[in-house]
């Protein structure tokens, strides 16, 4: 081997080696891991109640596991109950940070530091097609709600989701304890 | 002799159908005189000039997934899409060039230089939450021709002077855009509390009072 190819060869094995340190430093740093503690969510409350709506919420913690920061840049919680399985009352959904209450629906980006977490409130509406609440929920069936999660940190953004069930069985029980429907938060 | 005075000015959101001048003039005209800067922040200049990019619109190239993994967390280029903005506006051979000579000053204690290579557009770029709603889910870039929106500001006024700046409430206040007569660490000094406030303040403008006069009375008194 001359001198050219030495040289060549060094020079690739020296950029051969400067990948394996980029790549090694990158797999050590890590990225965000932001998820839903869903075992750990409140029972729905009744927050208000009208003649033909029922608003009631819940509580998930979340938590970032990761070892970077990450930005949820925006949250949602995506309905399923399909007119097929119920079709008494129409619902919508809408999240917020618990420490940062809206009324828009809007989700503001938020850094999530590595390692803290925080909680979201998820505020259900349901409205009856015909007839009073009450009645439009008697029958009510499990409803499964996506909690929906745009994230970007130092890999590209992503959307991640996570399933939490409201159970008929507490929206029942939610509807008994009308006494604490006050404040509106839808 | 009148005193210095910060006032800062309400407006709703701008967009990028705004024109900063115009918006300038409609929210401040009455409040502003021929002694007085009028200063305004940097980030809404720009996105009145529609500089700012939705990241899912963008395609980052590898190598800005690479070196924004060497810029700490709290950096807006330590996301890979403010990387990818910083190498669409400065070039990507440059901030690779700069981020290598950064990596290498840091070696002798000296940092600080990425920044001083990397061209101003990659210290301006705010990455995502960096603006208020509903830009906070956009990569806003720094304002294009930021003295020339300066000159044209204090034309439109017919005030002492015009800035455009970018204030945070870490105690940094960098002058980016000035007019003639002014001076930028003067400016600087004087904008160092962020009188623009957070970004649901809603007060991207504020306006110096008496600037003229307390910058003879200072020269009188020395």
């Amino acid at each position: 081997m001359g001198m050219v190819g030495t040289f060549f060869w060094g020079i690739v094995l020296l950029a051969a080696l400067l990948a394996l340190l980029v790549w090694v430093y990158i797999r050590r740093q890590g990225n965000e891991k932001i998820r839903f503690d869903i075992g750990q969510r409140s029972d729905c409350v009744l927050e208000t109640l009208t003649e033909t709506t029922a608003v009631m919420s819940c509580k998930v913690p979340f938590r970032n596991t990761g070892s970077q920061d990450g930005t949820v840049m925006d949250a949602f919680p995506r309905v399923l109950l399909p007119y097929e399985q119920y079709d008494a009352v129409e619902v919508s959904a809408r999240m917020m940070l618990e420490t940062a209450p809206r009324v828009d629906g809007y989700w503001e980006a938020v850094i999530i530091p590595k390692h803290t977490g925080g909680t979201v409130v998820v505020a259900i509406q349901f409205v009856a097609r015909q007839g009073d609440i009450r009645t439009a929920l008697a029958e009510m069936v499990d409803m499964p709600i996506d909690l929906v999660l745009h994230i970007v940190s130092r890999s590209l953004a992503y959307l991640t989701k996570q399933r939490i069930v409201i159970t008929s069985e507490e929206i029942a029980k939610a509807l008994e304890s009308q006494s604490g429907a006050q404040s509106e938060v839808l | 002799m009148e005193e210095l005075e910060l006032i800062p000015v309400r407006t709703r959101i701008l967009t990028a159908k705004d024109d900063i001048v115009d918006a300038i003039e409609k929210y401040t005209k009455e409040q502003v005189g021929p002694n007085d800067v009028v200063t305004v922040a940097e980030s809404v200049v720009a996105i009145t000039q529609g500089r700012y990019l939705y990241p899912d619109d963008m395609d980052p190239c590898f190598l800005a997934k690479i070196l924004n993994r060497f810029v700490p967390q709290k950096g807006s280029l330590s996301s890979v899409y403010g990387m990818q903005a910083a190498m669409d506006a400065e070039g990507k051979w440059r901030i690779l060039f700069a981020m290598l000579a950064g990596m290498a000053a840091k070696v002798f204690g000296r940092s600080g230089v990425f920044y001083q290579l990397a061209g101003r557009q990659a210290a301006l770029i705010d990455d995502m939450t960096g603006t208020m709603p509903p830009f906070d889910k956009y990569v806003v870039y720094g304002p294009k021709d930021p003295y020339g929106v300066a000159a044209a500001i204090k034309e439109r006024m017919g005030c002492y002077g015009a800035a455009v700046a970018d204030v945070n409430d870490l105690k940094r206040a960098l002058v980016v855009g000035i007019t003639p007569g002014l001076e930028t660490q003067e400016l600087s000094r004087i904008l160092i509390d962020n009188p623009f406030g957070n970004a649901s303040q809603k007060t991207p403008i504020v306006i110096i009072k008496n600037y003229a006069q307390a910058k003879e009375k200072l020269a009188a008194s020395s």
